[in-house]
């Protein structure tokens, strides 16, 4: 074979092979022309799923609710023109269009295949918007190299704007959805979950083990709040339809401060709109009372809360327990307060308290550790002092719907970390107690990291299992979850209820969690500066929850990871509805009186500016 | 058993749980010494009865609260309902006709919704199916493109309109205390007991210094 004929017969091969395309192309077009009706819907429905960053099921679905269109024209058509016949109906308002090509016979062509033309539009859209990104995603589509990169990045930034519109909207994503579902935000992005346009979690996830960790100012309150409010209204509806017990929320705010009361009046408002009757805000407003407690437990917990040390210092610890032990169980009963309990911690009342004969091990025991009552007696005086009023009673966790706990983790850390281990204590004494209303409850800890030195957070994981309370616990970041990288991943990885990661600069031990997924990526034979013909495909490995991507989320914004799977969320404000509020209060209400001490000039039969206190005595209401 | 007045209208405060303990006090202040029996004009008995017990109630954010959410459980307007039961209760069951009564909240769920925006949504699809009614009369897909018109304003529109409310509106069941006037009384007593309990294991020092 000659030069000459090989150059031939490769032209040859190159035109045969451009002009299979052409004829392709042109067949395409000449389809897309006289199937006119449905090329403008798809092109219609392929430009909205572009321009919202929709996924192909949104188009799916809008078609699949169209075909309810497509079953009212079958059922009109029958009852006009009963029989087989009416079947050429499309086929014949598709040939007379033909006959009309003005606006209003186009219009009028359209009009009359509707039925027909939008579900297969819709259809047709959504099965080309799934090639698309098939092909620009796996490389084999696009123009330029960074094709991929380019159009995740654009399509990212649509999603989001969809999302925050769909947050915004006032009815897209309230408290609780149908079938007790907590809406959560907008979906931005699903990555192996089932899309829905909002996240919604089932109730049943807030009473597992959670896990929320995001930086200040990254939503991380506002993502928690909804939870909760969510959590409450669905278990108060289903306690409303017989199908469970009543709610009861127990906050932890750990960290404590102004911003922990301003939170606290939010999750007030929120959840008397929800539908709580009760809600304590400890310890401004309410108390609880430690010693309600059982004896046995009371006991462990007060030797939990004084730091006694290891080592040399276990002799110490040994001799402290001991004597708490005599205090607590002693045949009279356990303390009713820390006043009771300390006055207990006297060699004379131990002594007359087990010396009944009945008890001598006991009552020697008290006699051996007499010397070292009153360091024991100080130190348990120091503690409770600085506790202060507040878990000295009255008050029961049982006697609200839901309690707001504020413990100053930041200002006082040893008293919040004994705090905490006191209520956790009364949470799960609440959980168990059988002499009570069974209630459904969810204990919430926030910035739990302030103060998990003492009671590490895998503690209270499995208690929680262990009692059936849901845990839901927040931290500012990976390292905040624990001390130790092996008590980080076991909190991590129990979370069976999900975790939650917003804005935080180290995400990938979190991100890890959902894994990673097969993806195909092609690489393309270069020819001088553009793309070749040939190339190959190999399947990869990339992250289901990519951790670049979470770095860079924005306020309200959150990865939800659970099962192995991930899916964006903008996160909406919690709002109740405006509709659980009360009525506009009536008019005839005066305005709110400005504060003031005495009258300026004193009215007539007031000869002296009045007094309460010439009223009402001393002892009189202020 | 009459309906329990409500404390913030006898302080002539208005009816809201962030008031603060200035405002209630010196609310407090200005009627009794406007209506104190002490007064040479003999002053008015009922009202300062009223205002002492009204403030005795909402001297503390806590009671405030209690007193408010009271108020929400009170409250015979259309959009509003009973709370959950006091513990103990039965807890009242959903009625058959909750999707029902769900309906005739949907004027307030558009007012408190986007009102606007709804509005815009109707009128183009009120115009899309005149245009249909237009171009195809009497024949078999004008119904169902209208349809399909009613179809996406329902399906859009819906996300406009306010939340319904999280509180479902219940009735008494009657077999606990008769009539709903009745129920309420009865509901009503036996809150008040439920809080008086733990009122009264608190120590006096505690009620002096205003702390609950």
């Amino acid at each position: 074979m000659s030069v000459w004929t090989w150059l031939k017969f490769v032209t040859f091969l190159w035109l045969l092979r451009k002009g299979f395309k052409l004829v392709r192309w042109l067949m395409m077009a000449a389809a897309a022309v006289a199937a006119w009706p449905v090329t403008v819907v798809a092109g219609a429905g392929y430009t909205a799923a572009w321009l919202r960053g929709w996924p192909p099921v949104r188009v799916y679905r809008a078609a699949a609710w169209t075909l309810i269109v497509t079953a009212a024209w079958l059922a009109a058509l029958e009852a006009s023109d009963p029989g087989f016949l009416a079947a050429r109906e499309p086929g014949r308002a598709w040939g007379t269009g033909w006959d009309q090509l003005t606006i209003a016979g186009l219009a009028r062509t359209f009009a009359l295949l509707a039925p027909v033309a939008v579900p297969a539009g819709l259809a047709l859209a959504g099965l080309i918007w799934a090639w698309r990104i098939y092909a620009i995603t796996t490389g084999i589509g696009g123009v330029r190299a960074s094709a991929p990169i380019a159009f995740d990045h654009r399509q990212w930034r649509r999603q989001i704007r969809t999302a925050q519109g769909l947050t915004g909207a006032p009815g897209a994503v309230p408290l609780l959805a149908r079938g007790g579902q907590i809406p959560i935000g907008a979906t931005i992005r699903a990555i192996g979950h089932r899309w829905h346009p909002v996240l919604s979690l089932p109730a049943a996830a807030c009473t597992r083990h959670m896990v929320i960790v995001g930086a200040t100012g990254s939503g991380k309150t506002n993502l928690m709040i909804r939870l909760w409010a969510g959590w409450f209204t669905a278990t108060t509806a289903a306690a409303r339809a017989g199908r469970g017990d009543r709610p009861l929320l127990v906050v932890l705010d750990c960290k404590g401060g102004r911003d922990a009361r301003r939170k606290a009046d939010r999750t007030r408002r929120l959840l008397y709109g929800a539908g709580a009757r009760r809600v304590a805000i400890w310890p401004d407003e309410a108390r609880l009372c430690l010693w309600d407690l059982p004896a046995d437990e009371l006991a462990v917990l007060l030797y939990q809360m004084i730091d006694s040390g290891t080592g040399a210092a276990a002799y110490y610890a040994d001799v402290l327990q001991a004597v708490i032990s005599l205090a607590v169980l002693a045949p009279c009963g356990p303390p009713l307060s820390a006043q009771a309990f300390l006055d207990r911690l006297n060699a004379r009342w131990l002594a007359s308290a087990w010396g009944d004969g009945r008890h001598l091990a006991e009552a020697e025991h008290a006699r051996a550790a007499a010397r070292h009552l009153p360091d024991i007696e100080l130190r348990y005086a120091t503690l409770l002092r600085r506790l202060g009023p507040a878990l000295d009673g009255p008050g029961r966790l049982e006697e609200a719907d839901a309690w707001y706990c504020i413990l100053e983790g930041t200002r006082e850390r040893s008293v919040a970390e004994a705090q905490a281990m006191a209520l956790t204590e009364l949470a799960a004494h609440a959980a168990t107690s059988l002499d009570g209303e069974s209630r459904a409850m969810l204990l919430a800890a926030d910035d739990y990291s302030a103060v998990s030195a003492r009671v590490p957070l895998s503690n209270l994981y499995e208690r929680g299992r262990s009692l059936g309370i849901g845990v839901q616990v927040s931290a500012q970041s990976w390292q905040g979850l624990g001390a130790t990288e092996d008590e980080r991943y076991r909190i991590a990885a129990t979370a069976d209820g999900g975790v939650f990661v917003l804005q935080t600069p180290h995400p990938e031990p979190l991100t890890a969690l959902a894994g990673k997924r097969r993806v195909l990526e092609t690489a393309h034979r270069l020819i001088g500066g553009a793309w070749g013909d040939g190339g190959t495909t190999r399947e990869q490995r990339a992250w289901t929850a990519d951790p670049d991507l979470v770095r860079r989320l924005a306020v309200g914004q959150a990865c939800y990871i659970h099962r192995g799977a991930a899916t964006f969320v903008q996160v909406a404000r919690p709002r109740p509805s405006p509709l659980s509020l009360l009525p506009p209060a009536a008019p005839t209400v005066a305005p709110v009186p400005e504060p003031r001490s005495e009258p300026a000039s004193a009215p007539d039969p007031w000869p002296t500016p009045p007094s309460l206190d010439d009223i009402l005595g001393p002892e009189g209401p202020r | 058993m009459s309906t329990p007045l409500n404390p913030f209208r006898a302080l002539g405060l208005p009816e809201r749980p962030d008031l603060t303990d200035e405002q209630v006090r010196a609310a407090w202040r200005s009627i009794a010494s406007a209506t104190h029996p002490d007064r040479p004009d003999g002053g008015d008995l009922a009202r300062y009865t009223a205002a002492s017990a009204a403030y005795a109630e909402l001297r503390t954010p806590w009671g405030r609260s209690e007193a408010y959410a009271d108020l929400a459980e009170r409250a015979d307007g259309p959009v509003t309902s009973p709370l959950p039961a006091v513990p103990g209760d039965e807890v009242p069951s959903v009625p058959p006709w909750q999707p029902l009564l769900a309906l005739t909240q949907v004027p307030a769920r558009i007012r408190s919704g986007r009102p606007l925006r709804l509005a815009i949504r109707g009128l183009i699809a009120a115009s899309l199916a005149l245009i249909v009614l237009q171009l195809i009369p009497g024949t078999p897909a004008a119904p169902a493109d209208i349809l399909g018109v009613i179809l996406w304003f329902v399906l859009t529109g819906r996300k406009d309109l306010a939340p319904p409310p999280e509180r479902l509106r219940q009735r008494p069941p009657s077999r606990h205390c008769g009539s709903a006037r009745a129920f309420r009384a009865c509901h009503v007593s036996r809150r008040l007991q439920t809080r008086a309990a733990p009122l009264a294991r608190m120590p006096a020092a505690t009620k002096a210094s205003g702390q609950s």
